[in-house]
């Protein structure tokens, strides 16, 4: 009954016209940052943290979650139309929506993502209302150990992710030593930065993610005869057989991105991957992805929404960060005299109710500006490729150069990408690279801290249950296709 | 009209410390005469970051500055790549400013190849970050002696402390140097995570700054052992200090400040130190200082260099690498 | 034409071998374990040893399978001249200024590369590096490199 109350008087706030405006500029905001490749939403947010000082707070923290979210929304269209993933967490989607676009099915393609960002979305934010407190408390048994297996978990998905075993495992372990570049965090001590400065801080993933995805793709297309320009675009609003293959990924991608986003150290980037893994395990025809599955699209975008809603959990349940971007608005509560401690929803309870309200609202917004606007961006393909690789290369370099204000990322670009044209010219996988990348950080420290704190004894991840269970769907992840076929052999003997 | 009367106040209050600091000229002679460039080594959204924006804002809205500031962040390594674009570009030139703070000092004892503070002409520390004793609300330690009277009962490194950050690190080893305790330690990426895995009893403890955990020391889900002062913390009348306790440990804040690059003539380090002067007069930075929770400390010119060579023997001492 | 494209994969294989090396090589210097757990050397040891196990593995494989894909990849001479255009355009970025240097790594491409008419090429290359210019640098305020002539 409160819960009604509450989100009466939260909708009450969010309508009034000055927030509906906040609201509309944060999703709009976000959704130009979040496609733009570099740029992501948290600097959008401290670019416009002062604009807002003095002002009401509310309309502020509507601002900024709207930045956030829109962000999600926004990466998916640079992903699909030129591969180049706008936010680290819209690689998977630039994986089968990028061949979609290829196939004359961009249109379809942003269409499924517009609507189930926009059903993952709203169900984050239901979950957000209903389930934060008890959701936050449970989020805290997460520790060092739980952390090492959830991640060794996502890590069974390097094979899975690209076509040859072999090559996906190689390049998966690439980007697992590439996550050891810079100062370890453990014992302060740079590793492998050749003494330059820039190292330090180790290699960024939008850097790697952009130059496999975004070089790779443009020189690896450029080798090849010069394709007709594609004219196709497919239809936005989904037909009933698009429909039937994406509405269950998207709820699976849902559940999975908003139950890792509350987890504070996981964000919206795993989510995505796990999202993409549960569905290629999952799908009936595997072959598929990589290729164009609708799937590969529906899940992990599903997955990047709800996880930047998950993320807000912690944030106002706990007043502990959930990912970058929360920290980021965390510290904007305090810029307003705001102390954010696990009593935000009772002292707050205008603030957070009308935040949650305005994300109801924000996400029909971006519903409704997306679908016009995924018919209108599609049309970008039609431009003849010669047009359109090189404006695509500026905006490459202008993205990684603007995520640290760095040149030498603008080298590094260029060294991946061609490490990256060489993958895709022989099929190496690039997805597993960015994936070891993103896991091989949280790896290492967690393996290590968890062995500190049990004192060297392996012990620790198999007596604390949440860690045994996630070691024990690892375990199955890597013998599910060996276990399948012993079935199908004993079957097929029987008959 | 409200803004140029509080602005005149300002400078009529600053005025006093620029008259110390250039005997003779209120603000020297040298003026802006282009854009200022205001270096952040560090990237968007952190408290460096903040801070400088805060101090960017308050420049602006006074109108202190007859030129515009450009913002520019340029993280990496602890400061290191923001000191190394200062000197690469900009060595004498003073339409520079860049924030600095303790982790600037401390990345290149541990890093050899980053650029030192020697890099830049440090103009004014503006406030001090405190480190408090953190445990969990339900702990059964009532104080710091209780606390480490626990830990000496237990085998070495039994007690478990999550860190953010080298800063943490360095205020457990004052902790550990004046106890003779030797303990756990987890290092995360920041203060925030460090305190999430303190609510999920997965350490024992933390040593932190009191604006990430002061909302939850407010709800009693964390209760503070400790500081380490001098004296009492005016925010946190009831947390007692170290010494107090019978805990040996020194004094031990981290600085923020400002500083220009190392090349800049005297009559533009008076300049830029006037100005600083005038920010943390403001309303709007003790605002912030309040929000924060940190102390005020504004230290300028001289003071500040030799407050920084003092800084430097500590912390060397503190991570085991005295100077050679 | 096969052997070609393989001896592209083969180096590909080669340059992770030779990371992986790399590697082993620096984290034997740095220390392995401290007290409970791995230190800085361990994780980068293992996983240089895994990376020349894979890579290795997985070239072995491919020889043996005769796998054809290889052979679709097509001509490698235009990709390396895009490649030291923007090579040439990333160089240009700190002493030309971003704007300048990005139209003129566009128009190379346009005009030189892919052979388009003038007039259009100078048209889009100019086009879009204000409009990268002033989204990124006016808009999100990001310091990017100015040239000697002001912009």
């Amino acid at each position: 009954m409160s819960v009604v109350t509450d989100l009466a008087a939260g909708f009450a706030g969010a309508l009034t016209p000055w927030n509906l405006l906040m609201c509309f500029a944060g999703v709009f905001a976000g959704q130009i940052v979040g496609a733009l490749p570099g740029i992501g939403p948290s600097s959008a947010i401290a670019l416009l943290l002062p604009l807002t000082f003095g002002g009401d707070p509310t309309s502020a923290i509507i601002l900024f979650a709207g930045i956030y979210y829109g962000a999600q929304y926004g990466g998916t269209l640079t992903s699909v139309l030129i591969s180049v993933p706008g936010e680290p967490s819209s690689v998977m989607t630039s994986i089968d929506g990028h061949q979609m676009a290829l196939q004359g099915r961009a249109g379809t393609a942003l269409g499924i993502a517009a609507i189930g960002s926009f059903i993952a979305g709203t169900l984050a934010t239901l979950g957000l209302m209903l389930l934060a407190p008890p959701l936050a408390r449970a989020a805290l048994a997460f520790g060092p150990p739980e952390y090492f297996a959830l991640v060794v978990l996502g890590l069974t998905a390097l094979a899975a992710v690209g076509g040859s075993v072999l090559k996906g495992l190689a390049t998966g372990v690439f980007g697992l030593l590439v996550s050891t570049v810079g100062i370890d965090q453990q014992t302060g001590v740079a590793r492998f930065a050749f003494d330059k400065i820039w190292l330090l801080d180790g290699v960024g993933f939008i850097v790697l993610t952009v130059a496999l995805f975004g070089i790779g793709e443009v020189l690896s297309s450029v080798g090849k005869p010069t394709p007709p320009p594609i004219t196709n675009v497919g239809k936005v609003l989904p037909t009933r057989a698009v429909w039937k293959r994406s509405r269950m990924p998207i709820l699976r991608g849902s559940l999975i991105g908003f139950l890792v986003g509350v987890l504070p150290a996981t964000g919206a980037t795993i989510a995505s991957f796990l999202a993409y893994i549960v569905e290629k395990k999952i799908a009936k025809n595997p072959e598929e992805f990589g290729k164009g599955a609708i799937e590969g699209v529906a899940g992990p975008e599903a997955s990047n929404n709800a996880a930047a809603g998950g993320a807000m959990v912690p944030m106002l349940a706990l007043g502990v960060p959930g990912s970058g971007t929360t920290a980021i608005i965390l510290g904007a509560l305090i810029m307003f005299g705001i102390r954010p401690g696990p009593e935000l929803f009772d002292k707050n309870a205008a603030l957070v109710w009308t935040v949650i309200a305005s994300m109801y609202i924000g996400n029909i917004m971006l519903l409704v500006m997306n679908l016009p606007l995924a018919g209108l961006f599609a049309q970008l393909l039609r431009v003849p490729y010669p047009y359109l690789y090189p404006p695509i290369l500026a905006l490459c370099v202008a993205g990684v150069y603007s995520q640290a204000n760095s040149i030498e990322d603008v080298w590094m670009l260029l060294g991946f990408g061609v490490v990256g044209w060489l993958m895709m010219r022989h099929d190496w996988p690039a997805a597993p690279m960015v994936l070891g990348l993103v896991l091989g950080v949280i790896f290492e420290n967690s393996l290590r801290q968890s062995l500190t704190l049990s004192h060297g004894s392996i012990g620790i991840f198999f007596t604390r249950p949440i860690s045994a269970l996630l070691l024990v769907c690892a375990l199955a992840a890597v013998l599910a296709p060996w276990i399948m076929k012993l079935l199908q052999s004993s079957k097929a003997a029987r008959a | 009209m409200l803004m140029t009367r509080r602005s005149l106040l300002m400078a009529a209050s600053a005025s006093p410390f620029a008259g110390l600091s250039t005997p003779g000229h209120a603000q020297g002679t040298w003026v802006p005469t282009r854009d200022v460039e205001f270096v952040i080594p560090f990237g968007v959204g952190g408290g460096a970051d903040l801070l400088a924006r805060v101090i960017h804002k308050i420049i602006v809205d006074e109108k202190l500055v007859p030129v515009s500031i450009a913002l520019n962040n340029r993280p990496g390594g602890g400061g290191a790549v923001g000191l190394g674009y200062i000197t690469s570009r900009k060595l004498s030139d003073p339409h520079t400013i860049i924030v600095v703070n303790g982790t600037t000092q401390i990345t290149p004892i541990l890093n050899p190849a980053a650029k030192t503070l020697t890099e830049v002409r440090p103009s004014m520390n503006v406030m001090l970050d405190d480190f408090l004793l953190f445990v969990k609300g339900d702990a059964p330690w009532n104080n710091a002696q209780e606390f480490v009277a626990a830990a000496k009962a237990r085998p070495p490194k039994s007690v478990a402390f999550a860190t953010g950050g080298t800063t943490d690190v360095m205020a457990i080893s004052v902790f550990t140097k004046a106890t003779g305790v030797e303990f756990n330690m987890l290092n995360f990426n920041s203060g925030g995570e460090a305190l999430t895995q303190l609510l999920g009893g997965h350490v024992q403890a933390c040593m932190g700054n009191p604006l990430e955990f002061i909302g939850h020391l407010e709800s009693k889900a964390v209760k503070a052992l400790g500081v380490f002062r001098d004296t009492r913390f005016s925010a946190l009348p009831n947390v007692p200090t170290m010494k107090e306790q019978g805990i040996n440990a020194p004094n031990f804040q981290m600085w923020r400040g400002m500083a220009t690059p190392r090349g800049t003539p005297d009559d533009a380090a008076r300049y830029w130190e006037g100005i600083f002067q005038k920010v943390v007069a403001t309303p709007a930075f003790k605002a912030y200082l309040k929000e924060n929770i940190a102390s005020d400390a504004p230290i300028a010119g001289k003071a500040f260099e030799d407050f920084l060579v003092g800084q430097e023997r500590f912390y060397r001492e503190l991570l085991g690498r005295p100077a050679s | 034409m096969k052997l070609k494209a393989t001896a592209g994969e083969i180096f590909l294989g080669s340059v992770f071998v030779c990371v992986g090396f790399f590697w082993i090589v620096t984290a034997i210097r740095l220390p392995i374990w401290d007290g409970f757990a791995p230190s800085s050397g361990f994780l980068p040891l293992v996983y240089g040893v895994m990376l020349i196990g894979l890579s290795a593995a997985a070239l072995v494989f491919e020889a043996n399978s005769g796998n054809q894909s290889a052979e679709l990849a097509g001509p490698v001479q235009r990709p390396v001249m895009v490649i030291a255009t923007l090579a040439a355009g990333a160089a240009g970025v700190d002493p030309a200024g971003f704007a300048v240097s990005m139209f003129l790594m566009m128009l190379l491409l346009f005009s030189v590369i892919e052979k388009l008419p003038l007039l259009p090429s100078v048209l889009v290359s100019s086009g879009f590096a204000l409009i990268l210019t002033l989204v990124f640098r006016t808009w999100l305020g990001v310091p990017l490199p100015i040239g000697p002539w002001g912009f």
